[in-house]
């Protein structure tokens, strides 16, 4: 465990399933919102990869995730400091940081497994808004399977 | 040349058999009486749809949601046909939007409870108005009201 916390100049993805994509290709907040048993909200870190060689991230990230990617679904990109601009701007402070995963099971580690922190809790009002606040900043979405 | 003001729309006082295009393909008006079957039959194949989503992720659907869902279609008969989806704890969600400054967004939660989320760029306001809470569903419209939302989300 890392606690990194990312640079502002960095990025991350998180995969969005194929109905919380809109049909003119934006991004609905629900997919930022926790699940019932989430502390912190899993992205990836685009950065970890390209800077320690690889030259293809999103490659590495589709290979090591360890949820089932699904062809109409998307990566929604996000950059980490805007994304904390905008968040902090119209409700409170959030982190970036990086949590990188061990090997298990038939996974392999994923070092550039990153949680967003701290997020309202499941289900509330609040979630939803944040949900959304986070969704205005995705930059672009890419295809989740190849 | 001066035109006549026009009064706001609430969820209950649109005329039966009257539409209204508006040109954006994501939010379609609903007429009273006869098309409110027509909108159920859109619906219940985007749930079906959502259903067969569900079981691919695993996500159990709240059946209290889309009940209350229903029970919203069936009241608020001359609200423009939402987009709807599945949240993660499996609540059905609703929502009106034309882009990221027009946007109004419901969740059912069941026993009559729901969350909404609002951006909205009034004209002639400078800030975008938002903001969230939980509600009593009966009282969705006047929610509408007190929002100023009835050009996004009534028909």
């Amino acid at each position: 465990m890392t606690n990194l916390d990312l640079p502002d100049a960095d990025h991350v993805v998180r995969y969005v399933r194929p109905s919380l994509v809109r049909s003119d290709g934006s991004v609905r907040g629900a997919a930022f919102g926790l699940r019932n048993d989430e502390v912190g909200l899993s992205v990836n870190w685009v950065e970890y990869w390209s800077n320690t060689g690889f030259v293809d991230p999103i490659g590495e990230i589709r290979s090591r995730s360890r949820i089932n990617l699904r062809r109409n679904g998307r990566f929604g990109r996000l950059n980490v400091g805007a994304t904390k601009t905008q968040v902090a701007a119209n409700w409170a402070p959030i982190r970036f940081v990086n949590m990188p995963l061990e090997v298990a099971d038939q996974h392999d580690a994923d070092p550039s497994h990153t949680e967003i922190t701290p997020l309202p809790a499941y289900r509330s009002p609040e979630a939803d808004f944040v949900g959304n606040l986070i969704a205005r900043s995705v930059t672009n979405v890419i295809a989740a399977v190849n | 040349m001066t035109q006549a003001p026009q009064a706001k729309r609430t969820l209950k006082d649109r005329p039966p058999g009257q539409s209204e295009a508006n040109g954006d393909s994501s939010v379609q008006p609903v007429d009273g009486g006869g098309r409110v079957a027509e909108v159920e039959k859109v619906y219940r194949a985007q749930i079906g749809s959502l259903r067969e989503e569900a079981e691919l992720e695993n996500i159990a659907i709240n059946e209290s949601s889309v009940s209350a869902f229903w029970s919203f279609v069936k009241t608020a008969t001359n609200v423009r046909v939402a987009d709807i989806f599945i949240a993660e704890s499996g609540d059905l969600s609703a929502e009106w939007r034309t882009g990221p400054e027009n946007h109004f967004e419901l969740r059912f939660l069941g026993e009559n409870r729901v969350n909404y989320v609002y951006f909205v760029q009034h004209p002639g306001e400078a800030n975008m108005s938002q903001g969230y809470g939980v509600e009593d569903q009966s009282r969705v419209g006047k929610l509408i009201d007190a929002l100023d939302l009835q050009t996004l989300v009534c028909a």
